[in-house]
């Protein structure tokens, strides 16, 4: 059953986008991802334009991220201060990352610029995570305990001026810090349509130093507001959000989710990363095989603005 | 009134006229009764305003026409119809690897190009005249294009064919009788939107008699149609909008998952 899209202008099956969503959902509640890096590509290889999932797949991770948010709202599992710096740095990234998008977009060079991002991010992710949880299963198998984190020296940027304290982390340190990661987060969520949990959650743990389990609620709260703001301006900049795609992909993956969260107990923590690393280099892979072959349409049509 | 007269002499033309429907034969008459005095042509349209559904079928119209009781259709005779839809700059991309990456690499810039373009006519329109009268009268598609021809024009006509913009099937234009004509064309869902124009022109041995004109306003209806039109004319209220559908169908995700 073929539904036309308005904004990406294209019909799609509405069993086929449902599927990716309820997919994608169960993925993300199986591994306690965001799912944009995958939801992206994938709507991207059903059809729709590029710069149209990127822009829409924003407006539903915001959509996805409110619910996570408010279920760790509830338990006091956020640090609003520190989600307020990183919002603060989101809304910098986000605007730079827009502009950046608009502008590549004009030189013909904004699925390019989509493409090289995937490849990339998703091929550094996947063997980081890959090479982790190999080395996790190895320990196990061979009955050696994984290795303990020794505590690091704290990064010099943490050191920076302008502390501030932050109860709830129980951190008193530079606010550039979080700025920067807020920034880099929201350049991402404009130019690939993530919201950036899989960089921000480790980045919050090993460089800000934060208590695990506030984490990921801190990292919710930020990207719903980030993805809110990258919505609303790739809608009044460049026109490409499509909201039948994004509320049928909400829908479809807020089933998946339920679905994925009873799933998970089944395989070991190690295991399931292997699985995702696997999974995202694969994406990463058929990406760049895209773009080293020769494409079977030469040209591509764009109606100017007059 | 004078050609509407001349109209109601020639019976077996109105017998024939009376197959199609009266709302078509009304149509007809009040087009001839705009018809100025002494024109070899009259006509018109099916009507005026067609609406467009995206995701449905589309829309048919029918063009037709009447010759003046004096013209004889004959061999050497011939009617073309051209339906062009308004006019826009395009921009056409050429990919090319860079370091091994394929990318878009060439661009150039197509201004004033029919956003759709259609034809019938009674013969093949190659028979009919000859290329340099076919630009001159900017009859065929390719009579748009800057000439001579390369890779990006032939990739412009392709790729606007493909897109359903111009059809590549000439229709036939249909006599009904001696001097009732007509033809019907489809406007497919993802027409674009604006003022069309369409065009009856009459030859004879490969010389333009007369031609008679109309205009046609093509709009898009439907929640799609609203959406886009919301998107594109108030983009800012259209981000919020959909910051505030997310924000809503996310938090009955929450209420619905917090009840079990």
């Amino acid at each position: 059953m073929p539904i036309y899209l308005p904004i990406a202008e294209v019909s799609i099956d509405l069993i086929t986008l449902l599927a990716i969503g309820t997919s994608v959902g169960i993925l993300s509640g199986m591994f306690g991802v965001g799912g944009g890096f995958l939801m992206t590509p994938l709507l991207i290889f059903a059809g729709i334009p590029a710069p149209v999932a990127v822009a829409s797949e924003a407006n539903h991770i915001m959509g996805s991220s409110v619910s996570g948010a408010l279920a760790y709202a509830r338990q006091g599992a956020v640090d609003y201060k520190m989600g307020a710096l990183l919002i603060l740095g989101g809304i910098f990234g986000s605007a730079l990352g827009v502009n950046l998008y608009q502008w590549l977009r004009g030189a013909g060079q904004l699925d390019l610029m989509i493409y090289l991002a995937y490849v990339g991010f998703l091929g550094v992710i996947g063997v980081i995570m890959l090479t982790e949880s190999v080395q996790t299963i190895r320990a196990r198998r061979g009955g050696h305990p994984p290795p303990l984190r020794r505590p690091g020296q704290h990064m010099w940027v943490l050191g920076l001026p302008l502390r501030a304290r932050f109860r709830k982390s129980r951190l008193y340190i530079s606010v550039f810090p979080p700025v920067g990661l807020g920034a880099l987060a929201g350049l991402l969520a404009a130019i690939m349509g993530v919201g950036g949990g899989f960089m921000m959650v480790p980045a919050m743990i090993y460089l800000l130093r934060m208590p695990t389990n506030i984490v990921i609620g801190t990292s919710l709260f930020q990207i719903t507001f980030v993805t809110g703001f990258v919505t609303i301006l790739h809608a009044a900049q460049n026109q490409t959000v499509d909201i039948f795609l994004a509320a049928l992909l909400l829908i479809g993956g807020t089933i998946g989710a339920q679905i994925g969260a009873r799933m998970t107990l089944k395989l070991r923590g190690e295991d399931l990363r292997a699985l995702l690393a696997l999974l995202v280099l694969t994406v990463s892979a058929v990406i760049a095989y895209g773009l080293l072959t020769p494409p079977e349409e030469l040209f591509l049509l764009e109606e100017l603005r007059r | 009134m004078k050609a509407m007269k001349a109209m109601v002499k020639g019976g077996a033309v109105f017998a024939l006229a009376a197959s199609l429907a009266l709302s078509l034969a009304l149509t007809v008459a009040a087009s001839l009764a705009r018809g100025e005095e002494g024109s070899a042509l009259a006509g018109g349209l099916s009507q005026d305003r067609i609406h467009l559904r995206a995701g449905f079928t589309g829309a048919e119209l029918l063009i037709f026409g009447a010759l003046d009781q004096g013209d004889r259709f004959s061999e050497t005779s011939a009617i073309i119809i051209t339906l062009t839809g308004p006019a826009r700059d395009m921009g056409l991309w050429k990919k090319a690897p860079v370091a091994g990456v394929w990318t878009n690499y060439r661009w150039r810039r197509f201004p004033d190009i029919p956003s759709f373009y259609a034809l019938a006519s009674t013969r093949r329109v190659s028979e009919i005249l000859e290329s340099a009268e076919r630009r001159r009268l900017q009859i065929g598609a390719e009579s748009f294009l800057p000439a001579p021809s390369d890779d990006f024009a032939r990739a412009l006509l392709r790729l606007m064919r493909k897109s359903g913009a111009y059809p590549s099937r000439a229709e036939q234009v249909v006599f009904l009788g001696q001097r009732l004509f007509r033809a019907t064309f489809h406007i497919p869902p993802s027409a674009p939107l604006g003022l069309y124009r369409a065009k009856i022109h009459l030859f004879e041995a490969g010389r333009l008699l007369d031609t008679r004109a109309f205009s046609l306003q093509v709009n898009a209806t439907g929640v799609a149609a609203w959406v886009s039109h919301f998107a594109w004319h108030y983009p800012l209220l259209y981000g919020f909008a959909a910051a505030l559908i997310g924000l809503a169908l996310g938090g009955a995700a929450f209420l619905l998952m917090r009840r079990r």
